[in-house]
């Protein structure tokens, strides 16, 4: 259980949380809404422990979070693209892959780029994505990284409407697994019981 | 990214470049062989500080230190490694290069794997320093970027030894004992306040 007790954050002279107080379970999703500016991404950079709380605590299983407890449990897929633009598809996923402590299994990634990307040249330098290809990069994680937490950040984003399905079958596999999931977006995924939270 | 190697060669073209420019604007004066030494750590210097900035700024983007911080390795850890990765691409490209600017320099040949192993040695130096300097400017804050410079002090024991390395005569083996010590002091301090200044600074 991920439990945020009374957060608050500030940036200069400027309070941009304040006391959010939220506890989600396993098998959660939930859903954080709110307009443009109002914390959202902010929130989930304090959930995953990028940045200071001026004020609360985020604890999972009873223990406040720090960079073990993070690099254990959590996936962080932002709003930008992190992959290098220089190398290729493949050699991302491998450099990705190796940074998050798993040994890549090129069965699992030609079965997961099939899945995403159907017929598609992975030797292909990054930098000549389309926009679109890019942005399901950051799914392929996803599917090769195991760990119990996804913080998604607007991860719909770019994507066409065959790929947000995709994206929505693969989040309700995740909680099926018992997996959490926290996603900051303006798009209603078309999945039952989620729970919203709105920054207002 | 880091082996972009297309980077490094137009950085040694600088520096073959810069390096005859200082030669033809001189050929009628005899050159001390320290001037010389004093021009190739100096643009070896400005290399370093061109590179790191450049893989700093493509490889530590917000979104990727947030991929490094969930990861299983201490930010520390990473900075220390794409920090060695630079020092061996420079260290290469200037063995690779070192025979044209001894040529272009008038440098006596008999110095060659001395001042090449003086240069890696250094190199380390300039790179973990540099890092300090990259991890700051890459800052979201522009009134901090200016306080980047603070860095450049540590430069200067570097330059004034690699000078004076020509005065103990290159075979001392205490030139290389002081780039070696000062090398394992950056190493001490440089991957903590990178990453640091990464963490706190970028985000």
């Amino acid at each position: 259980m991920l439990k945020i007790s009374n957060l608050s954050f500030a940036r200069g002279n400027k309070l941009i949380l304040k006391n959010i107080n939220l506890s989600i379970s396993d098998s959660d999703i939930v859903l954080i809404k709110g307009p443009n500016g109002s914390g959202k991404s902010t929130l989930l950079s304090c959930l995953a422990n990028f940045i200071e709380p001026l004020e609360g605590t985020v604890e999972y299983c009873s223990e406040l979070i720090d960079q073990a407890i993070v690099s254990k449990n959590f996936i962080f897929i932002s709003e930008e693209n992190f992959a290098h633009e220089d190398l290729s598809v493949l050699e991302n996923i491998y450099y990705w892959l190796i940074i998050n402590g798993v040994t890549p299994d090129d069965e699992a990634i030609n079965k997961s780029i099939n899945y995403l990307y159907g017929e598609f040249d992975i030797n292909k330098k990054f930098l000549h994505l389309s926009f679109g290809q890019k942005r399901k990069m950051r799914m392929l994680f996803l599917l090769l990284i195991n760990k119990p937490i996804w913080i998604l950040d607007d991860p719909f984003n770019g994507l066409d409407e065959e790929s947000i399905n995709k994206l929505t079958k693969i989040m309700s596999m995740k909680r099926d697994q018992n997996g959490m999931i926290i996603i900051a977006t303006h798009i209603i995924p078309e999945l039952t019981g989620i729970k919203e939270y709105n920054l207002i | 990214m880091l082996l972009k190697n297309s980077q490094t060669l137009i950085l040694f073209s600088f520096i073959i470049i810069a390096s005859s420019i200082f030669g033809l604007a001189l050929r009628y004066i005899q050159i001390d062989s320290k001037i010389s030494m004093t021009v190739i750590w100096i643009l070896l210097f400005l290399a370093v500080i061109i590179k790191v900035e450049k893989v700093y700024l493509e490889d530590f983007d917000d979104s990727k230190i947030q991929q490094y911080l969930t990861s299983v390795f201490a930010l520390e850890i990473i900075v220390f490694v794409k920090n060695i990765m630079i020092c061996l691409n420079l260290a290469l490209f200037f063995l690779l290069t070192s025979p044209l600017i001894f040529l272009i320099l008038s440098l006596n040949f008999k110095y060659f794997l001395q001042i090449n192993i003086l240069a890696s040695l250094s190199l380390l130096s300039l790179v973990f320093i540099s890092s300090i300097t990259a991890s700051i400017s890459n800052s979201k804050s522009n009134r901090l970027a200016i306080t980047s410079v603070v860095t450049l002090p540590l430069f200067i024991p570097i330059l004034i030894f690699s000078i004076g390395s020509l005065d103990m005569s290159l075979g001392d083996k205490n030139s290389y004992l002081f780039f070696f010590a000062y090398f394992l002091l950056n190493l001490a301090f440089s991957p903590l306040l990178t990453s640091f200044a990464l963490k706190k600074l970028s985000m």
